[in-house]
C-alpha cells in the first residue's frame, strides 16, 4: 500500500496507506510538494487503520505548507479509532475531520 | 390424408373411395355413425366425409362425437347433403366444416379435397410451430429462473437495513432492470449502488453479475468510488454486448451521514431537499453510463457533497418519470419535482402513492419499466458495536486468563524489522483484545519509538522544531539505525486481573542514558513533537517513567 494522489480541478486528494507512520514521510511529502496552487486538500484515511505521532507531525507539516485556514485541509473517511487519535490531539481545531 | 368416408349406401362408399384414392389419399369406410366413431377412437382420420341421414346414429350426432375425441385437433368434416334448404347448409357448417351436394360431382369433390388438404397442412405447420414456441418458452423460463437464483444468491445480503435509508424497487427489479445494492463501509458509513441497465433480458442480467460483484467486494475493501466505477466499467465493457450499458450512480456516505462522494453516469438528476421539504439542490449525472466508454477514456471524477443535518437525498431511475397513465401520459420530471417541492412529512411514501395513482388507470396498473426510489436522510449511521456484542465480549473477558509476554531485542533485530506489528500479531488472538488493538498498537509503538529514538539512537526531538528539521530528523534516524550495533530494548506486556478489572501493562526499557522527565507535558499549537507523550497520557490509564527515564510503563484499561 502506498500513498496515492489524485487531482480534481484545483483540489488534490491524498490517499493514505494502511499505516500512516514514519515510513510514509517521504511519500507523503512528495504527494503535496509542487501543489502550492491547490485550493484545497482532501486527506483520505479510508484505508488507514493505524497512525502514530509521526503521522500527526506530518499533518501539522502539511498544514504549515498550505496556509492555516481550517477549511483548506479536510481529513475524510476516518475510522473511529483514527478519529479518536485526532481528537485527543485536538486536531479538530485545525482540520475539518469526518 | 386419411379420409374417413361414412355412408350407409355401399355404392356411395365405393364411388367416394375411388375418388379419394384417385386424388392420392387413403380412404377408410364406415357404414354408419357408430362405426365411424369406433374407427376414429382407434385412429383419428385427417378428414371425414359423412352422409347426414343414416340408421343408428345420424351424421350430425356422429360428427359432434368424433370432434369431441380430440377437441384441440383440427379435424374437418364435410357433410353430404341432398337438401337444398338453407337451414340444412347452416347446420352442416355449424357442426361440420363444409358440405357437398348430392349427387356428387367428382370435380367438386376433388376441389374440396384439395382445399382441405391445404388447410390441414397449414394447420399442422402452425401446430408444430406453437409446440416449438412452448418448448422455447419453457426453456427461457428455466433459464430466467436459474439467473434469478444466481442473482438472489449472489446478492442476498446486499440490501442492509438502515434507519436513514428507505428504498423501493419494483418486483421485476431483481434481475432484468434496476439494481440497488448497499455495502457497509469500514469507516462506519455505507456504499450505495443504484443502476438501470439499458435493454432487458438474460444477457444484460448475466453481463452485469461480475460488475455488481466487483462493487460489493471493492466496497468491502474500502476502495474509493471513482476506482470502483472504473473497475465496473471495464468489467461491463468485457461482458456486455456493445449496445448495452448500465446507467448507474455510485455513492459513498460517511459515518456522520453528512458527506457524500458521488460518481454518477446516466441516471436522472438526484434531488436534495431541505428539512422543510423544499428542493435545495440537484445532483446531475456527470458521466456517460458504465460500459459506454473504453477503459482509457473513462473518467473517475467524483463529486463531494456536504449535507446539512436533516437534508434528504432522493435517487431514482427513469422508470418513475416514464410511467404512463391510461391516456399514455408520462409521470414526468416536472410533476416529480412539484411533489419534491411541496412539504410533506413522509415524502417517500407520498411519492410512491402519487405514482401509484398515476398508473392505476393504465391497462395493467403496472409501471412500464422497473422503478427504483431511494431516500437518504442526513443523520449519522449507528456506531458499529452493538449492545449484544458488547455483552458477549465482557463475558469472555470476565473468564479470560492473565498472561504475559517478554521480548529482549538486540541491535540485529532492531535494525532489520519493526517489532511492533509482529507483537501485535501475537496479541491479536488474546481474548478481549480485538477492539483495543489499534490503541494498544499506538501505545506500544510510541513507547518503542521513544526508546529506540532517544535511548539507543540518541536523537534529540528539538531537531524537529523547525520545518525542515522534521524531515531531517527522520533521515538521521534511518542513518543511525543502519549503523546501530550496541544496546538493547526490553518489552514486557502483561495482562493483569485485579478486582474484576482487566488491564494491560506495557513496559519498555532501553539501555540508553535515560532522560529527565516532566510530570506534565503540555501540548502547544503546532509543536512538531511532544504529541506522542500527550497521546499516551490520553489513551492510558497511567503512564510512568522510572529507572532514570530508561523504563516507561503504560497501563491500559481493557473493558
Amino acid at each position: 500500500m502506498t500513498i496515492t494522489k489524485t487531482k480534481q480541478g484545483d483540489q488534490i486528494s491524498i490517499r493514505l496507506p494502511n499505516k500512516f507512520n514514519a515510513d510514509c514521510i517521504q511519500d507523503f511529502r512528495d504527494a503535496y510538494t509542487e501543489e502550492n496552487d491547490s485550493k484545497g486538500i482532501l486527506i483520505d484515511f479510508r484505508e488507514t487503520e493505524y497512525m502514530d505521532s509521526s503521522g500527526l507531525g506530518m499533518l501539522i507539516h502539511i498544514r504549515r505548507e498550505f496556509g492555516e485556514e481550517r477549511s483548506n485541509i479536510k481529513l475524510i473517511n476516518c475510522r473511529s479509532q483514527i478519529k479518536r487519535i485526532l481528537l485527543i490531539s485536538r486536531f479538530d481545531k485545525y482540520f475539518e475531520i469526518s | 390424408m386419411n379420409v374417413l368416408i361414412v355412408d350407409d349406401t355401399a355404392d356411395s362408399r365405393i364411388l367416394l373411395s375411388a375418388l379419394v384414392e384417385n386424388n392420392g389419399h387413403q380412404a377408410w369406410t364406415a357404414s354408419n355413425g357408430k362405426q365411424a366413431i369406433e374407427m376414429s377412437e382407434n385412429e383419428l382420420p385427417d378428414l371425414v366425409i359423412m352422409d347426414i341421414y343414416m340408421p343408428h346414429m345420424n351424421g350430425y350426432e356422429a360428427g359432434i362425437k368424433i370432434k369431441q375425441l380430440e377437441p384441440n385437433r383440427y379435424l374437418p368434416i364435410i357433410f353430404l347433403t341432398g337438401s337444398t334448404q338453407q337451414e340444412d347448409y347452416f347446420k352442416c357448417l355449424e357442426i361440420g366444416d363444409d358440405f357437398i351436394n348430392k349427387p356428387i360431382k367428382p370435380a367438386v369433390l376433388t376441389a374440396k379435397l384439395n382445399i382441405h388438404s391445404r388447410a390441414l397442412n397449414l394447420h399442422q405447420k402452425v401446430r408444430e410451430q406453437s409446440q416449438d414456441l412452448q418448448r422455447y418458452k419453457n426453456h427461457v423460463d428455466q433459464e430466467h429462473e436459474m439467473v434469478e437464483h444466481i442473482f438472489s444468491q449472489r446478492f442476498k445480503d446486499t440490501q442492509v437495513d438502515y434507519d436513514n435509508i428507505k428504498y423501493h424497487t419494483s418486483s421485476e427489479s431483481l434481475f432484468i432492470g434496476d439494481i440497488f445494492i448497499t455495502v457497509p463501509s469500514q469507516s462506519g458509513g455505507t456504499y450505495l449502488l443504484i443502476g438501470d441497465i439499458t435493454g432487458k433480458g438474460l444477457p444484460a442480467a448475466v453481463g452485469t453479475i461480475p460488475a455488481h460483484s466487483a462493487f460489493v467486494s471493492m466496497a468491502k475493501k474500502g476502495f474509493n468510488i471513482g476506482s470502483i466505477a472504473a473497475e465496473m466499467n471495464t468489467l461491463l465493457q468485457d461482458h456486455l454486448p456493445d449496445h448495452m450499458m448500465l446507467a448507474a450512480t455510485l455513492i459513498e456516505i460517511n459515518q456522520q451521514g453528512n458527506q457524500l462522494t458521488v460518481w454518477s453516469g446516466g441516471l436522472p438528476p438526484s434531488v436534495i431537499t431541505s428539512p422543510d421539504g423544499m428542493i435545495s439542490r440537484t445532483i446531475d449525472s456527470r458521466h456517460a453510463p458504465l460500459a459506454a466508454l473504453r477503459t482509457h477514456e473513462f473518467l473517475q471524477d467524483v463529486e463531494t457533497i456536504t449535507l446539512n443535518p436533516g437534508e434528504r437525498v432522493y435517487w431514482y431511475t427513469d422508470g418513475i418519470t416514464d410511467s404512463t397513465n391510461s391516456s399514455g401520459e408520462m409521470f414526468g420530471e416536472e410533476q416529480l419535482f412539484e411533489i419534491f417541492q411541496s412539504p410533506c412529512s413522509n415524502q417517500f411514501d407520498n411519492l410512491l402513492n402519487q405514482l401509484q395513482q398515476h398508473i392505476a388507470g393504465d391497462s395493467n396498473g403496472k409501471p412500464n419499466d422497473d422503478i427504483t426510489l431511494v431516500e437518504f436522510t442526513s443523520t449519522p449511521f449507528p456506531e458499529k458495536e452493538t449492545e449484544q456484542n458488547k455483552e458477549k465480549r465482557q463475558q469472555e473477558l470476565e473468564y479470560s486468563l492473565p498472561w504475559n509476554l517478554s521480548l529482549h531485542l538486540e541491535p540485529e533485530q532492531l535494525r532489520n524489522a519493526d517489532p511492533v506489528p509482529q507483537i501485535i500479531k501475537i496479541l491479536s488472538n488474546a481474548i478481549g483484545f480485538d477492539i483495543h488493538q489499534d490503541f494498544i498498537s499506538i501505545i506500544l509503538s510510541e513507547l518503542f519509538n521513544n526508546a529506540l529514538d532517544h535511548g539507543l539512537l540518541l536523537l534529540d526531538s528539538d531537531i524537529k522544531n523547525s520545518e525542515e528539521g522534521f524531515f531531517e530528523y527522520y533521515n538521521m534516524r534511518s542513518d543511525r539505525l543502519k549503523a546501530l550495533n550496541e544496546g538493547y530494548i526490553d518489552i514486557h506486556i502483561e495482562h493483569r486481573k485485579k478486582a474484576k478489572k482487566n488491564t494491560l501493562s506495557i513496559t519498555v526499557t532501553d539501555s540508553g542514558p535515560g532522560f529527565q522527565f516532566d510530570e506534565k507535558t503540555s501540548i502547544k499549537d503546532d509543536d512538531y513533537h511532544g504529541r506522542g507523550v500527550y497521546m499516551l497520557q490520553e489513551l492510558c490509564q497511567s503512564l510512568k517513567y522510572r529507572n532514570g527515564g530508561r523504563t516507561a510503563e503504560a497501563t491500559y484499561l481493557i473493558q
